[in-house]
């Protein structure tokens, strides 16, 4: 075939453009870090990369609420405990107050019983975040001084969805337990007061009488920490599990997305080397001509 | 009759003439070599019948002496088919370009993959319902979930508004080819006069028909034209040349035989209406539509581009919209009853009100769709033990209709075609396929369906702008649905709103869906619970399930992203085997008619050699009369 002398620039032309474009596309995964920078580079792979994205961003998002979920069953089972320990220390006092050698401490029994009412009302308003740990929600009464019996919780203990179509309760319905704790402490207290000999008396039942009261609140605690803490495993066992699914899917996606920095380095090298040496066969092919030689 | 050395002279000037025409033509074509369309030029030169050789007796002359060279012609080394085959590879190649080339801006738009891309920012939707199903009374989360909900609005209005703005330069692309290809037009007719004055003077004129060459190959390259040599003629007769051959010049055609030039007369094209066809105007005047066709060079390509990917919205395209949107609808509606059944017949209090909720949302968008009649039907469930009557319901489309709800069974509907008159086919419950009646009030569909046989809306049905007024339509059905259908995050909770809405009202699409300006202003009214009196986070839940689903508006976005990157790819790989294809047919073509600058030198060479020995020949000669005169005394 006759070679014309615009056939080899072309020729050539049409070379560089090719590896150019190569090296462009190599320069690009390095900067971005993916294999795939557009839907067309692999259009099934996009879509499995898209997928294998969705699924990461919701094991991670599923894993932090399993952590947010966790931290209140974390405190709503210590809360528990609180309250069983403040139980056990109006009991305590009780004892106390039950010494027939009592009688000048018990006006000071009778106050630190009050002040037991006071902290478990708190506990019972314990938060994380916007949930009550012990149920309910910020609509109802707030504990106060005046209420003392009344707490923010009681309402119904709220679920969270850790999985689609699995769900544990994260909080505790307290309820029943924090209205026999309070109304058994406070009365006590007022068992007490009488004892001491406060007019009007405030109660007519007795010491005795309260201190059963506050060990059978003391038993509901104790056996509503117990049924909690299964839930509060379930949860702990959702996030280690989450935990460890979403570090297999971020695998998944790295094999999908990213690209190989050393695959993606030696086919760049390769197409550089590839580009000079078409530019180095250009420069010694393309100029001389026959021009050149005659004399 | 004898020869002297006037005859020698003579011969030596034929030869001294031949070199330099040759030695011209040679320094034309070196000087042309890398002139686009340039077709070498070579010399035909023929030998001179000389004087007969006097006879010495005999009455045949033993021969004739040499008269020397003449120069036949300057020609072209053209090759017609060569010629032809390349504009229409070229032709070819510049339509797989164009094409890619406008698929290419609209991927390169999506920013996908990457953090900035609408499948992120779903994602991040999508989780935050999630965390507000963990915490439904927490105003930041709610705060932050509206928040991401007006960036995913945002990130779709300007997804649709930048492929609006790639149509309008699309369409400046072809305007401004049509303006430039009219000039074209009207140049080749000028040198086409210009070339029958030459050849009837008795020359082709090589550089007039170089720079017409170039111009039909731009022609083809925008419009696929095609050329063909037609006769000039007279009176009915063709007219010659002083050698006796018939002059001729070109007509130039479109790919379906629209003639747009012929000879002295050019035609011209306009952007026809909408930019989406040409109008073309022959040499007679005759107008035609035309909208090429596949391979037809750059205007074909963005025709091919204004008239498909980038027809923008059309009637006909939100008819499919709507479609597609209530058959999810009825398969939605079916399962919800089947739910609402078992729940019903166990007692299930609060879960059927929560799903309840959710059906009557669902049913709101089919009357609103459709103006469906929706009436209660008694079903028989049994859950283990337990049989029980319920009430479902039933769906039925307008005047007399199919029934495309029936409890947990669903039916669908489908657009006949693209071709006016459209209409559309229920499939029933049972599977019985009839035609449903729409009348122009019964809804969105009816007025679509008036809209589309009304004003001729065919076409643009897989446009980009209604795929991506898809994935609006279908994350604002799925999330308003559940949003509407839940409650605030209270015990004494209020219904929930539509979470997303159209600014300015009407009908919700990518170019004006937003965040409820209720909602933006309030986050508040966000409906994270399924229950007015026990604020939980199970609608929450529900909506970010949607994130995950093989039919949610993620899984939507993320079906028309592959779609069209597979498109891309597609067109990526035909762009390359045509220009191939055409780069293999203009080396062939460069073969025959272009300049080898070797070759041209060599020739100089010998021309160089040629020239010196007829000087040697000439000055040998003349030095011989020296002598013969210098003999007489």
């Amino acid at each position: 075939m006759r070679v014309t002398t615009l056939m080899p620039y072309e020729a050539i032309l049409a070379n560089i453009n090719q590896v150019s474009s190569q090296i462009m596309t190599s320069e690009t995964q390095i900067a971005t870090g993916n294999q795939i920078t557009e839907p067309s580079d692999n259009p099934l792979q996009f879509e499995q990369a898209l997928s294998a994205q969705q699924i990461v961003s919701a094991s991670a998002n599923q894993e932090h609420v399993a952590s947010s979920a966790l931290a209140v069953a974390q405190a709503a089972s210590s809360t528990l405990g609180s309250l069983a320990g403040i139980a056990q220390q109006a009991y305590a006092l009780g004892v106390q107050a039950s010494n027939p050698n009592a009688g000048t401490t018990l006006t000071a029994i009778a106050s630190e019983l009050g002040g037991l009412v006071d902290t478990a009302g708190q506990q019972g308003n314990a938060q994380i975040g916007d949930i009550y740990v012990l149920g309910g929600d910020s609509g109802s009464a707030p504990w106060s001084a005046t209420n003392p019996t009344q707490f923010n919780g009681g309402g119904e203990a709220m679920s969270v969805q850790l999985v689609p179509g699995v769900e544990v309760q994260q909080n505790v319905n307290a309820t029943s337990e924090m209205q026999n704790l309070l109304g058994s402490i406070q009365t006590l207290q007022h068992a007490v007061q009488t004892a001491a000999g406060v007019t009007p008396p405030p109660t007519t039942t007795s010491v005795g009488d309260a201190m059963t009261q506050v060990q059978s609140a003391l038993a509901g605690l104790t056996n509503l920490q117990s049924e909690f803490g299964t839930q509060l495993q379930s949860i702990q066992s959702a996030q280690s599990q989450l935990q460890a699914q979403n570090t297999t899917f971020q695998g998944v996606l790295a094999t999908l997305q990213s690209a190989s920095i050393p695959q993606v380095v030696a086919n760049l090298s390769s197409e550089q080397t590839t580009y000079q040496a078409i530019l180095q066969t250009a420069s010694t092919a393309l100029l001389p001509s026959l021009a050149k030689y005659l004399p | 009759m004898s020869v002297g050395p006037i005859d020698v002279y003579n011969v030596v000037l034929t030869g001294l003439q031949a070199v330099e025409a040759e030695a011209t033509t040679a320094a034309n074509n070196v000087a042309n070599a890398a002139t686009p369309g340039y077709i070498a030029e070579t010399v035909a030169l023929a030998p001179e019948v000389g004087t007969p050789i006097p006879s010495a007796g005999g009455s045949t002359p033993p021969g004739t002496f040499g008269g020397g060279v003449s120069v036949q012609s300057i020609s072209q080394s053209i090759s017609p088919t060569l010629d032809a085959e390349a504009r229409k590879t070229s032709a070819n190649s510049q339509y797989a370009q164009t094409y890619e080339q406008g698929l290419s801006n609209v991927q390169s738009l999506l920013q996908e993959p990457g953090s900035n891309g609408l499948s992120s920012l779903f994602n991040t939707f999508f989780n935050d319902w999630s965390t507000l199903s963990q915490d439904p009374q927490n105003t930041a989360a709610a705060a932050v979930t509206v928040g991401d909900g007006a960036n995913v609005a945002n990130a779709l209005q300007a997804l649709a508004s930048n492929v609006t703005q790639q149509t309008t330069l699309t369409q400046q692309q072809l305007s401004d080819l049509v303006s430039s290809d009219n000039q074209y037009l009207t140049q080749v007719a000028q040198i086409n006069q210009q070339i029958e004055a030459s050849q009837a003077a008795g020359y082709s004129p090589a550089s007039l028909i170089d720079q017409r060459g170039q111009l039909l190959n731009n022609l083809a390259n925008d419009l696929g034209a095609q050329v063909n040599t037609i006769p000039v003629t007279q009176g009915g007769q063709n007219v010659q040349a002083p050698n006796g051959q018939d002059i001729t010049t070109i007509s130039i055609t479109l790919a379906d035989g629209t003639t747009i030039l012929s000879g002295n007369v050019a035609g011209s094209l306009a952007v026809g209406t909408g930019s989406q066809s040409l109008s073309v105007t022959d040499p007679t005047g005759t107008v035609t539509t035309e909208t090429l066709g596949n391979g037809q060079g750059n205007a074909g390509a963005l025709l091919a581009l204004l008239n498909g990917p980038l027809a923008g919205r059309t009637p006909m395209g939100e008819l499919s919209n709507t479609i597609g949107q209530d058959n999810a609808a009825f398969k939605q509606l079916a399962t919800l009853n089947g739910q609402i059944d078992t729940a019903e017949a166990t007692g299930a209090t609060a879960t059927v009100t929560a799903l309840g909720n959710q059906r009557q949302s669902l049913i709101t968008q089919l009357q609103n769709d459709l103006n469906v009649t929706v009436t209660t039907v008694p079903v028989t469930v049994t859950v283990g033990t337990t049989t029980a009557t319920v009430n479902s319901v039933e769906v039925v489309l307008p005047h007399g209709g199919a029934v495309v709800v029936n409890d947990q069974k669903a039916g669908s509907l489908a657009a006949s075609g693209t071709s006016i008159p459209v209409s559309v086919t229920a499939t029933d419950t049972a599977g019985a396929t009839s035609t449903a009646t729409f009348a122009s009030t019964d809804g969105n569909l009816g007025s679509l369906l008036a809209s589309v046989n009304g004003s001729g809306g065919t076409g643009g049905k897989n446009s980009l702008m209604n795929q991506i007024d898809n994935v609006a339509l279908t994350l604002a059905n799925q999330v308003n649905a559940l949003q509407e259908a839940g409650y605030t995050a209270s015990s004494s909770g209020t219904a929930g709103i539509a979470f997303f809405s159209a600014s300015g009202g009407g009908t919700i699409s990518a170019s004006n869906i937003e965040v409820n300006a209720s909602l933006s202003s309030n986050p508040a009214l966000i409906a994270p619970s399924q229950s007015a009196t026990n604020p939980n986070g199970d609608n929450a839940a529900a909506i970010a399930a949607l994130g995950g689903s093989s039919t949610g508006p993620a899984s939507t976005f993320a079906q028309f992203a592959t779609t069209l990157g597979t498109s891309v790819a597609a067109a990526t790989s035909a762009s390359s085997t045509a220009q191939a294809v055409y780069g293999q047919v203009q080396q062939q073509q460069q073969s025959i008619e272009g300049v080898d600058t070797n070759q041209e030198v060599a020739n100089l060479s010998l021309d160089q050699q040629t020239y010196d020995s007829l000087t040697n020949v000439l000055s040998t000669m003349a030095q011989m009369v020296q002598q013969l005169l210098q003999s007489v005394p």
